[in-house]
């Protein structure tokens, strides 16, 4: 029954990163559905879910939006992986909240310039200050405003925010 | 240490997921199971996208608000001149049909083989701009494919056809480019999309603000004389040998719904870069 309702989720929010997210752009930038939702998973239902969900997202993704696999993998391996390592080793963000953000950013800007690279090396002519200002800021800001908003709905209904690290989720 | 030795086994076991997936792609073996999955969620997404579409007309004609009201004044006199251009043109087709066909002349319009095709949905990623279309190569589609909007300006190519959709690079994705001419005139240039809209690269001669550019026809990716926009600024020094020219497509891309694929028309030199 989870694997169904994650599997549903992975769905819809693939469905939204191709048939809301081109709606409503923000300069040059949309939001981007998967990186929030894979965040947010691995908040509330810990990160064992989002490794589970990984591979599905990756297949929907790359049939829907006809991106190859082996970019969207380098965009969004490494999100997981990272916020355990900023949780583990530097604890600087110190509520489940601070540190979903701080890592929103991060994703934010590691997937539009791994994007941003692959549309350049099919060439594409745009200059830095173009991606940063037209894509990276306003990318950073809608998936910001996202999670936050998606974050405090889960707070409100009364999720627990769990840890990043395997060991603490009883593996 | 614990904790990385699991996300490692796992991120390795991703990467050679992805290996996997992209041979399978490259091998064109996932092609029957991407058709089948984008059919299935193919109704899910218009649902989706017809709830949404309406909302974001309206944020986006609000914020547009002056600009519309200013296009309205300018189509509207547009709309008057061209009625009237109509009219003596309608004169001087009928004259030259006369004339084709005493001479026996037979047409090799290209347009005489449009598919028309509902645009599914779309696909915006940093600096790319896709289609996704109900026809595919069951329908005659194939790739390389220009693409047109219904009054017969270019809008991009089909970079992949499966059996039942297709996917299509449209011009403004940054990674578009087309061979173009100004219309009357012998300059010429590329026609580049930046992501968002469209600008054109003079490579020879003098052009204008209001000139309407066309595809060339050179290297033959595309067809002759397609229309692609307007040219409605020209930046930089007057001096500049090489300004920057900045194109209104004449149709409003991201709310087109129909579009032509050109099934007749086979690209000579297509390759898609990925």
């Amino acid at each position: 029954m989870r694997a169904i309702l994650l599997g549903l989720f992975v769905l819809v929010t693939v469905l939204a990163q191709v048939a809301i997210a081109p709606f409503f752009p923000f300069l040059g930038a949309v939001v981007n559905f998967p990186a929030v939702m894979l965040l947010l998973l691995a908040i509330f239902a810990g990160p064992y879910s989002v490794m589970y969900v990984f591979p599905v997202l990756v297949l929907f993704l790359g049939f829907s939006t006809n991106i190859d696999f082996e970019w969207l993998v380098l965009a969004y391996l490494p999100l997981l992986p990272c916020a355990a390592w900023i949780q583990s080793e530097h604890r600087i963000p110190k509520t489940p909240y601070a540190l979903a953000l701080v890592m929103t950013v991060v994703a934010a800007v590691w997937i539009r310039s791994i994007f941003v690279l692959v549309a350049i090396g099919s060439g594409s002519n745009v200059t830095f200050g173009e991606v940063f200002v037209e894509i990276l800021l306003p990318g950073v800001a809608l998936d910001g405003v996202i999670l936050s908003l998606a974050y405090g709905l889960c707070r409100w209904i009364g999720w627990p925010a769990r840890s990043f690290e395997l060991a603490r989720v009883g593996f | 240490m614990l904790i990385f030795s699991r996300y490692i086994y796992w991120t390795v076991g991703m990467i050679v997921l992805a290996v996997v997936l992209a041979i399978g792609g490259r091998a064109g073996i996932l092609d029957p199971v991407q058709d089948t999955f984008l059919r299935i969620t193919g109704p899910m997404e218009e649902g989706v996208s017809s709830t949404f579409r309406p909302v974001s007309n309206f944020l986006r004609n609000i914020r547009d608000l002056d600009r519309l009201e200013m296009e309205n004044r300018r189509l509207l006199g547009e709309n008057e001149t061209l009625r009237n251009e109509n009219a003596s043109l309608r004169g001087d087709s009928d004259r030259l049909k006369e004339i084709e066909e005493a001479l026996g002349y037979v047409t090799n319009d290209p347009s005489a083989e449009q598919l028309t095709a509902g645009v599914l949905s779309r696909i915006q990623g940093p600096l790319t701009r896709e289609l996704r279309i109900d026809r595919g190569t069951d329908h005659g589609v194939a790739e390389g494919n220009p693409v047109l909007s219904v009054r017969g300006t270019l809008l991009g190519t089909v970079t992949e056809a499966l059996p039942r959709s297709s996917f299509v690079r449209l011009l403004t994705d940054s990674r578009s480019s087309v061979a173009a001419q100004v219309l009357g005139s012998p300059a010429d240039g590329i026609a580049r999309g930046d992501g968002g809209g469209v600008s054109f690269e003079l490579v020879e001669g003098d052009l204008n603000i209001g000139d309407v550019v066309v595809s060339s026809g050179l290297g033959g990716a595309y067809p002759s004389d397609i229309p692609i926009g307007e040219v409605t600024a020209i930046l930089g020094d007057s001096q500049d040998p090489f300004p920057t020219v900045r194109l209104q497509t004449t149709v409003r891309i991201s709310t087109t719904r129909t579009v032509l694929v050109m099934i007749s028309f086979t690209s000579s030199r297509f390759e898609v870069e990925d």
